[in-house]
């Protein structure tokens, strides 16, 4: 199967710090990818080259074999791939069903042969269908991470880069996260993520990459990379892998 | 409120205000009355931007002195065209304008936005006082409009403006506005097109400002460059929606209604040259010590309060 995304000899420097020396990812449609790495490996800067808000030194992303390296952010998006950030970012003065109307106004109206999802089934999808109307500043933070989700839906994407979605829930919300993962895979879209926890990575990822040092040091399924030595290396500094591997 | 009841509270209110001119010898009261709806228009044109989309400009007098010389320099050519017609091409010229300045101007956002729009009022200013095809300092006379139908006119231009912004801000567009305000980055992450946005918003905006311009024209039969390019017109077109509640429709209606009755007030009170300008100083300052977000909001923040103070009492 053709990769639906591609990251290509892709090279970017901060300064005199190098993030990465030239990085090849492959991901296929309808996959669920890990992408895992330590602080400042570079999983964000990964997701913002992708997304058009930093461009890289050399080297280029595909998608759907198209090079996007040059575009801007909002053709990016419009062509299909949506984005949900670490730090939770929604239009706070908005309501969650506004919130997911103006992603489709946005970037939607260009893409209406690939729409999955009305407004109000994104909002069931997203557990917001009782929370719709209300402004999205007096929710919660799990609710808030809900609509930016429903706002990446709305933009009928093909791929979804979810940063880091775990951050600051329990332990109850982040199952229910890998839930619904899950089944935005089963619903035809290919699902990126970088996370920190590893179950998270080991339960829903169908292929994992991991970063390190401006190098993917390994690719595969999770339980390829948690065998890795190099990974092993890379995280525990070869001491034991038992934490690793739980 | 949906658009339905605000379509109607407005031609509620418009015949409120006939019914009121009818049964009254209201002629100091219908001229304020069309002063104040001058600097709403003008104030709901500076919301759009400074209010939804969060760049402050501090030179709204350009495209209201635009608006306003659109009318006076045929006039002062001896151009026979009407009057009307020029208020509505005043407006168009003013979009024009804020079109060809999005360029360089939306460029940046944030503090230069505010110096960028600051300067550029000071640059206009400077040109049409020193050009005598713009009649430098002396200013036009146009011929006196006749009041009892141009004040009725102004109202009800108002009113439609008031209704056409509220159902501006809930279409797609307005949304777009909000979000570019709210988040930038997210807003470039679902496909807005940040540029587009704020430059449709910035021209919307000069059109409704030009509007106010050209009626003010019309209303004081005069038009020269301070009173309608000066730095004095772009502080009292912002303070309104500034002290009524940015970002609210309601909100910049009360406060331009405020801003020109104090200004008024303290001019009757006050009789020192420019002491008005102390009582709204304070007015500034009281207004974003008790509630930084503005009156509106912080009317509707404290009834919310209250409501629910109501509900655990019962």
């Amino acid at each position: 199967m053709a990769p639906i995304l591609e990251v290509k000899d892709l090279k970017k420097s901060f300064g005199g710090l190098e993030v990465f020396s030239g990085i090849n990812i492959s991901i296929e449609e309808n996959q669920i990818y890990g992408i895992i790495g330590t602080n400042g490996a570079g999983k964000t800067t990964l997701f913002n080259i992708i997304c058009g808000v930093l461009r890289p030194d050399c080297g280029s992303v595909l998608y759907k074999g198209v090079d996007i390296t040059a575009k801007e952010t909002h053709q990016i998006a419009a062509m299909g791939i949506g984005r949900c950030f670490q730090t939770v970012m929604p239009f706070k003065s908005m309501t969650p069903y506004e919130n997911a109307r103006v992603a489709r106004a946005a970037a939607g109206k260009l893409n209406q042969d690939r729409q999955k999802f009305s407004l109000e089934e994104i909002m069931e999808i997203t557990n917001l269908q009782d929370k719709m109307n209300i402004r999205t500043q007096e929710l919660s933070l799990p609710d808030k991470k809900n609509v930016e989700i429903a706002r990446a839906l709305a933009c009928n994407p093909e791929v979804i880069l979810f940063d880091e979605v775990s951050c600051g829930l329990s332990g109850e919300e982040i199952y229910s996260r890998m839930e619904l993962m899950r089944n935005l895979a089963k619903l035809g879209i290919t699902v990126v993520v970088v996370e920190h926890i590893m179950l998270f990575i080991k339960e829903i990822c169908d292929q994992v990459s991991v970063l390190h040092s401006g190098k993917v040091i390994c690719s595969g399924t999770p339980k390829e990379v948690a065998e890795d030595e190099g990974v092993i290396e890379a995280y525990l500094g070869g001491k034991s892998n038992e934490n690793f591997r739980s | 409120m949906n658009l339905k009841k605000w379509i109607l509270s407005g031609i509620f209110a418009f015949i409120l205000y006939l019914v009121f001119l009818s049964i009254t010898d209201a002629g100091f009261t219908a001229n304020f009355i069309a002063y104040i709806c001058l600097f709403v228009i003008a104030g709901q044109g500076w919301n759009l931007l400074g209010g939804y989309i969060g760049e402050i400009s501090f030179g709204h007098a350009v495209f209201f002195g635009i608006g306003a010389y659109t009318v006076g320099l045929p006039v002062g050519y001896g151009l026979d065209i009407n009057l009307l017609l020029l208020v509505f091409c005043g407006a168009i010229v003013a979009g024009l304008f804020a079109l060809i300045i999005s360029y360089p101007l939306l460029r940046v956002q944030g503090f230069p936005f505010l110096v960028g729009t600051y300067g550029l009022g000071i640059v206009v200013k400077s040109i049409v006082v020193v050009s005598p095809a713009l009649f430098a300092t002396r200013g036009i006379f146009l011929k006196s409009y006749d009041k009892e139908i141009l004040y009725p006119l102004i109202v009800a231009i108002t009113i439609a403006v008031i209704i056409f912004v509220k159902w501006l801000v809930e279409q797609d567009i307005g949304l777009k506005f909000k979000a570019v305000r709210d988040v930038p980055v997210a807003a470039r992450m679902i496909g807005i097109n940040i540029y587009k946005t704020k430059a449709t918003a910035l021209v919307i905006s000069a059109v409704l400002t030009g509007l106010a311009g050209g009626l003010f024209a019309l209303y004081g039969s005069f038009v020269n460059p301070s009173a309608c390019f000066g730095e004095n017109t772009s502080i009292f077109i912002l303070l309104g929606p500034y002290i009524g509640g940015i970002g609210t429709v309601l909100g910049s209606l009360f406060g331009s209604t405020i801003v020109i009755i104090l200004q008024e007030l303290a001019r009757s009170l006050i009789k020192v040259n420019g002491g008005h300008y102390m009582l709204m100083g304070l007015l500034l300052i009281t207004v974003m010590m008790v509630s930084k977000e503005g009156i509106y909001p912080g009317l509707v923040k404290l009834m919310g309060k209250v409501k629910k103070a109501g509900a655990k009492r019962e």
